[in-house]
């Protein structure tokens, strides 16, 4: 009796040591992956750093690559035996060890199945030459980066899927640590996915499979449109497995007295623009912040008059032009001219208008200028490889460097990057101001803008906010020539030369509203449209040399659209200073 | 290099021989003023019925101005759905016309439209009718009665539970100040 009773304690004593023993282990091995992973984590952002900079050399990264290695399967091992598998099938109480487990499961997975073939698409492309020797573009090696890049992403977004899948535990460290890994594998899944499409798209758009031809419109932000600018004038690009020529340049005069159809571009297209008439006039067919229809038009202008089918269309601005010329260097012109990263927006959008004062004369010039410049881009830049690349990606940010495919599987791809230049279908509250120069002259080259977003504070329902949109026409108030600065719209009184006329448009949230405006303090009345559904408030305004003019709507959001606000910045020459406020600043503030 | 004179001469050449540089390929328009209003224009133009908001409730005032009619026409400004005359206003000398009407309280809330009728053709554009105090703005903020309840189904939930519980709250105290009053008479 007893003897049986001695057992049963003893065995008792011996449960509790080993239950003491096990929480010790779980303790001790918990602290270890903990060192682990933040050593891991040490370890992706010196590997991050190392990828992005161009000059890295892949040993370097590899270095980076080996260490995160080493430390994510270290906390893997830690947590991939019974010892963590056992407390973690628990149900509810296990809920931070299954948690921890398939987070240092994931960081492994990520340092050996994403990391590997990214580092292998990188270094066959950053650093390198992509100058094909016959001209233009060699596309073997972004062809080689396809497959990689994408097994790179199909793995994120498997991992991504499974820490999705990973249970809230309640203990903040543990939920934190979740959550950051999860922001982290959506960006990188992101970013890889972007790169993977730009891999798979290149090679077909540059003619890998059978030639292409697009048309290149030079837009002039000088004179402003939805979509950048005037499309002054205009080039044929043709690419022929990577190789690029430009086969025809012209000016927007060549497609007087043609006339385009407005179908296919929305209900709401031909009546919010009816006063611009973008299919009788190729100067206006830019008028839209959505370049697919700004493009759609440009082509059917081209092939209303050339009766020759391309294959896209592509704008970019002489801002666009700079940041590639800062990459390539200067391309000389036949009279010696040096054009430049430094020059070329001001040539183009300014000194050429003063220079030659015959509208043909100057365009004749301006094509000498894009000629040039096109030469040296398409000869030197893709010598510079992710260089240049880069400043390409700098001018598809700003909506500068613009494309558009007739082909609709390339086309759904472009409509939803940035490069697309889609206005946003977005349901959430969105924010956008977009000019067109009504007085057909280059004051925009002058323009300075300033738009602020505020939650009303005066608001009781508190989903109102006031837009103030700030314009200032710095042009000087003498010395600019008629052409420059003079007025093609016929005013109803005379203006004082430099006096600018603006079509300015306010993209609101889908759903939303305006219960009054000011223009200058005073009421003021807007013309009431849409654009592929989304609201679009318009004041026409006249504006002097040295004149600041403010218009103020007050928006009422619907209820249930949510932030952050998407914004749409038109790129013009002036960069245009951006407030958005989260909350209404408080009574009596400034 | 010279392949590519040739094509600029020749753009050159068709550019003035057409007369269409850029800076001539504006049309000339009839009169001053009238921009965009026939097929558009080079300078753009905008042509819809400006308003002085797009969004109002019942008793509100919504003022309107339109360009492109002829000078000194009359012209007849309707709301629809149900055809409602707002007002006959007459061009002026540059073909444009304003004038303002008041939402009535038979514009059930949602989407109408206002329409500017003429001999030489018609105008129109939308604005929305809201259940007054939630059309918001300055104007319509002396009338804040209901928006307590502008917010979820669930949010009205809770808020009428708290307001019966305050209720209750109140009728208790009523009770008991009813009592002590009895106790003292």
């Amino acid at each position: 009796m007893q003897g049986r009773r001695r057992r049963i304690r003893l065995s008792a004593y011996a449960a509790v040591a080993a239950l003491l023993l096990f929480a010790l282990a779980l303790a001790v091995t918990g602290f270890l992956t903990h060192r682990h992973l933040r050593d891991a984590q040490v370890a992706v952002g010196q590997l991050r750093s190392a990828m992005v900079r161009q000059d890295t050399p892949a040993a370097e990264v590899d270095r980076h690559l080996r260490t995160l290695q080493r430390e994510a399967d270290a906390a893997r091992s830690l947590t991939d035996g019974p010892l963590w598998g056992v407390p973690a099938a628990v149900p509810w109480v296990g809920r931070p060890f299954e948690t921890v487990r398939g987070a240092s499961a994931a960081v492994s997975r990520v340092a050996h199945d994403v990391l590997p073939p990214v580092q292998q698409a990188r270094s066959g492309l950053v650093g390198v030459s992509l100058a094909n020797p016959k001209g233009g573009v060699d596309l073997r090696p972004v062809v080689a980066a396809q497959q990689p890049l994408g097994r790179a992403h199909d793995a994120t977004e498997a991992v991504l899927a499974d820490v999705r899948r990973l249970p809230t535990t309640g203990l903040g460290p543990v939920d934190g640590a979740r959550r950051d890994l999860i922001t982290q594998l959506d960006a990188l899944g992101g970013q890889l996915s972007s790169a993977h499409d730009l891999v798979t798209l290149l090679p077909p758009m540059l003619g890998a499979q059978e030639p292409r031809r697009y048309l290149v419109a030079f837009q002039n932000d000088a004179e402003a449109r939805g979509s950048g600018g005037l499309p002054g004038v205009y080039a044929v690009l043709r690419a022929d497995h990577g190789r690029l020529d430009f086969e025809r340049y012209g000016v927007s005069g060549d497609f007087a007295g043609v006339d385009v159809p407005l179908t296919g571009l929305g209900n709401d297209f031909a009546q919010l623009y009816r006063g611009a008439g973008p299919g009788r006039f190729f100067g206006n067919a830019t008028v839209s912040p959505h370049f697919p229809s700004s493009a759609t038009l440009l082509l059917r202008f081209y092939q209303a008059k050339y009766h020759s089918k391309l294959d896209g269309a592509l704008a970019l601005d002489p801002t666009a032009l700079s940041l590639m010329l800062a990459v390539t260097g200067p391309a000389t012109m036949e009279d010696g001219t040096r054009v430049g990263a430094d020059n070329v927006v001001a040539l183009t959008e300014r000194d050429a208008y003063e220079r030659f004062p015959d509208p043909v004369v100057r365009k004749l010039y301006l094509i000498e200028v894009a000629r040039a410049v096109a030469d040296v881009i398409l000869e030197r830049g893709p010598q510079k490889g992710t260089a240049f690349a880069s400043a390409l990606g700098k001018a598809v940010d700003a909506r500068r460097l613009l494309l558009f495919s007739t082909r609709a599987d390339e086309q759904s791809v472009l409509a939803g990057r940035k490069v697309g230049g889609t206005l946003s279908d977005t349901e959430g509250l969105f924010s956008g101001v977009v000019i067109n120069n009504g007085g057909g002259n280059k004051l925009d080259y002058y323009l300075r803008r300033q738009v602020t977003y505020e939650p009303s504070c005066t608001s009781a329902a508190g989903h109102e906010a006031t837009v103030t949109i700030r314009l200032t026409n710095t042009a000087p108030r003498s010395g600019l020539s008629d052409y420059v600065a003079g007025r093609a719209d016929q005013p109803v009184v005379p203006v004082k030369k430099g006096t600018n006329r603006l079509l300015v448009s306010y993209y609101a949230t889908k759903g939303a509203g305006f219960t009054g405006a000011t223009l200058d303090g005073k009421p003021t009345l807007l013309a009431v449209d849409s654009e592929r559904g989304r609201p679009v408030f318009t004041s026409t305004l006249e504006i002097g040399p040295g004149q600041t003019r403010v218009l103020k709507l007050v928006v009422d959001e619907p209820a249930g659209a949510k932030g952050p606000v998407t914004t749409l910045v038109q790129p013009l020459v002036l960069p245009q200073q951006t407030v958005v406020r989260s909350a209404c600043a408080a009574a009596g503030a400034p | 290099m010279r392949a590519f004179k040739v094509a600029a001469a020749t753009v050159g050449l068709s550019a003035a021989l057409t007369g269409t540089a850029v800076g001539l390929a504006g049309p000339v328009n009839a009169a001053p003023g009238s921009g965009g209003c026939t097929n558009g224009s080079y300078p753009p133009a905008n042509s819809t019925v400006a308003m002085s908001r797009s969004r109002a409730s019942v008793g509100m005032t919504i003022s309107y101005q339109a360009r492109c009619f002829k000078p000194g026409e009359k012209v007849t400004a309707t709301v629809f759905s149900t055809p409602r005359v707002v007002g006959t206003p007459t061009a002026d000398k540059q073909g444009t016309v304003s004038g303002s009407f008041t939402v009535t309280s038979d514009l059930k809330p949602g989407r109408h439209t206002l329409e500017l009728a003429a001999a030489t053709g018609t105008q129109s554009a939308s604005f929305i009718v809201v259940p007054s105090a939630a059309a918001a703005g300055t104007s319509a903020s002396t009338d804040n009665g209901s928006l307590a309840f502008t917010g979820s189904d669930a949010a009205k939930t809770a808020g009428a539970g708290f307001v019966l519980l305050l209720g209750g709250g109140a009728l208790i105290v009523a009770a008991k100040r009813r009592k002590h009053a009895n106790a003292a008479a």
